[in-house]
């Protein structure tokens, strides 16, 4: 009787987790090497691998939506790494007002991300927006006249720096804590021995940022590859397919075109390429992070 | 001294740049709402409202049942599915943190590995299968697959929470009698507070504004959240309604923003501890 105790506590949870992930997992892994269209075909038929080399093969929209990602992804990442960090060394140094100033920064945290890109379409309107007015006043005529979010050369990159604005918060956190953790005396020493602001900054205090540089770099590689609210709300994927992503590809295949095998197929390469990245990750910043 | 006084006035005029630009967006959107119409679409366009109305607010908070509806259907939804997500988490952290039992790591390690799986994966399966049951369009369409997707998250933070409480306070509970219920119940549950506090608000914030399940799996704008919803009459009224949207968006955000501000040392140590989420 006694040693049932635990399974009474953990069943209740893993019920949830066995129908509604371990399930779904297993069942999407079949599907991507099936033919499954959810309107005509009554059962799922299994065709292998082919489905896999059809989307590298013979797939235009995957191949640019798989291009969209990374290069989101890469600029993403390394924007949201480099003001994160630089933005926490300025919020750690403030002695008055701090509160208010994190508050500032945590604040687009509250706003749900497809808001966020109808509050930023608004902005960035060509005719009503402020940005581009703004643009006008401080004498930059030339550019208030780019359609940011309507132009294929900009469109992708006006996403990225929507999602910077929400998410840069939680790097933020992040990195404070890091440099809260970090005791005074050791750049007190570092200024004795005379090292200037710089010099200090990535000689002493970098390195001791690593297990937290570790935490804010998995935490972004999701956020840089998961992109669909964004071009769902604020683009439409367009224009062209300049803001097609995997995810929101994915999502038009299952739910546009009701080919959930390939859907799965797509949603496991996005899966497969988030894995790959963590792995990269975690290999270049060092040390695995230890489980406590 | 001078010097330093410079670099103090340097630091505050850089913090009070970073400041301004996660702001503006929010300081554009109360300008926005508070503009009779007519002066959110002149131009030049006016930074600082010349005339102050509530016009909109009004109208959004008494007469658009569109808005009202998804804001009921978000509060019942996130209520339900953040209560859930506790209980559940209570007790499977707590067999996770405090006990010994067969398939223990294993299952650990299962709920570790699908922290790093994006939710794409399940989307497809959980249609097809809310579909097949007739499940889409209602409540616990979103409720199930919410509370399934947060709780991974919730036994690892509980399964933390409970393991910093000493054993001698489990010890004197048992001398003095208490059942493994009343153990749980009254002695680690009120221990386990801060834990409890971090997943309430963690799960909080990924229910309120979550989008992906929300636009697939309620098909019917009557069961819609805000995340969708707001999107929803924003393409119905397809010309620039950033009168009432601007109003709408801005009453979306009070709830998590109040509980943003009350539990925010622990949303600050949820995501420093862990991090992962997708």
């Amino acid at each position: 009787m006694k040693k049932l105790i635990p399974y009474i506590f953990v069943i209740p949870p893993f019920l949830f987790v066995a129908i509604f992930i371990a399930y779904p997992l297993g069942y999407s892994f079949f599907l991507s090497f099936s033919q499954y269209n959810y309107i005509y075909d009554q059962v799922p038929k299994l065709i292998g691998l082919s489905q896999y080399i059809n989307l590298f093969k013979a797939d235009n929209r995957f191949l640019t939506a798989l291009f969209n990602t990374l290069v989101f992804g890469g600029v993403y990442f390394f924007s949201v790494m480099f003001f994160s960090l630089v933005i926490a060394f300025v919020l750690n140094e403030l002695t008055r007002g701090k509160f208010f100033f994190q508050l500032s920064t945590y604040l687009p945290i509250i706003v749900p991300l497809s808001l966020a890109g109808v509050i930023f379409v608004w902005i960035l309107d060509p005719t009503f927006g402020i940005f581009n007015f703004l643009l006008k006043k401080l004498g930059f005529s030339q550019l208030s006249t780019i359609n940011w979010l309507g132009n294929y050369d900009t469109a992708l990159y006006a996403l990225v720096v929507i999602k910077l604005w929400k998410f840069m918060g939680f790097t933020v956190v992040i990195f404070l804590a890091g440099l809260q953790s970090i005791p005074s005396s050791l750049s007190d020493a570092a200024k004795v021995d005379g090292a200037n602001f710089f010099q200090e900054k990535l000689y002493v205090i970098l390195p001791n940022l690593k297990e937290y540089t570790l935490i804010a770099a998995l935490y972004s590689i999701i956020q840089a590859i998961k992109i669909f609210e964004l071009p769902y709300v604020a683009t439409g994927g367009g224009p062209g397919n300049a803001t097609l992503t995997l995810y929101l590809y994915a999502w038009r295949v299952a739910f546009g075109y009701f080919k959930m095998g390939k859907a799965s197929a797509i949603a496991y390469v996005t899966a497969g390429l988030i894995i790959l990245l963590t792995m990269v990750v975690t290999w270049t910043l060092g040390e695995r992070k230890k489980e406590k | 001294m001078i010097q330093k006084n410079y670099s103090i006035i340097g630091l505050y005029i850089l913090a009070s740049i970073i400041a301004i630009t996660f702001l503006s967006p929010f300081i554009w959107l109360i300008f926005t709402s508070l503009k009779p119409s007519k002066e959110i679409f002149s131009y030049p366009i006016t930074i600082f409202p010349h005339h102050i109305t509530f016009e909109h607010y009004r109208y959004v908070l008494f007469r658009m049942a569109d808005f009202q509806r998804y804001f009921s259907n978000s509060v019942v939804i996130t209520g339900i599915s953040v209560g859930l997500i506790v209980i559940l988490s209570c007790l499977g952290g707590y067999a996770f943190g405090r006990k010994r039992f067969r398939g223990q790591n294993l299952m650990m390690s299962f709920v570790l590995l699908i922290l790093t799986i994006p939710y794409a994966i399940y989307l497809v399966p959980i249609f097809i299968m809310e579909d097949k049951f007739s499940l889409t369009n209602s409540y616990l369409a979103l409720i199930l697959p919410y509370v399934a997707l947060n709780l991974p998250w919730g036994l690892f933070i509980m399964r933390g929470s409970f393991r910093t409480i000493p054993d001698e306070l489990e010890d004197s509970a048992r001398i003095d009698g208490a059942n493994e219920w009343q153990l749980w119940f009254r002695v680690m549950l009120p221990l386990a507070k801060p834990g409890i506090a971090t997943t309430t608000i963690i799960t909080f914030i990924f229910v309120w504004q979550e989008f992906l399940f929300a636009v697939t799996l309620q098909s019917d704008s009557r069961w819609q959240t805000l995340p969708v919803g707001i999107v929803h009459i924003r393409d119905e009224l397809q010309a620039l309604a950033y009168d009432n949207l601007s109003v709408a968006i801005l009453i979306s955000l009070i709830p998590i923003f109040i509980l943003f501000l009350l539990l925010k040392n622990f949303f600050i140590k949820g995501i420093t501890e862990g991090g992962l989420k997708g």
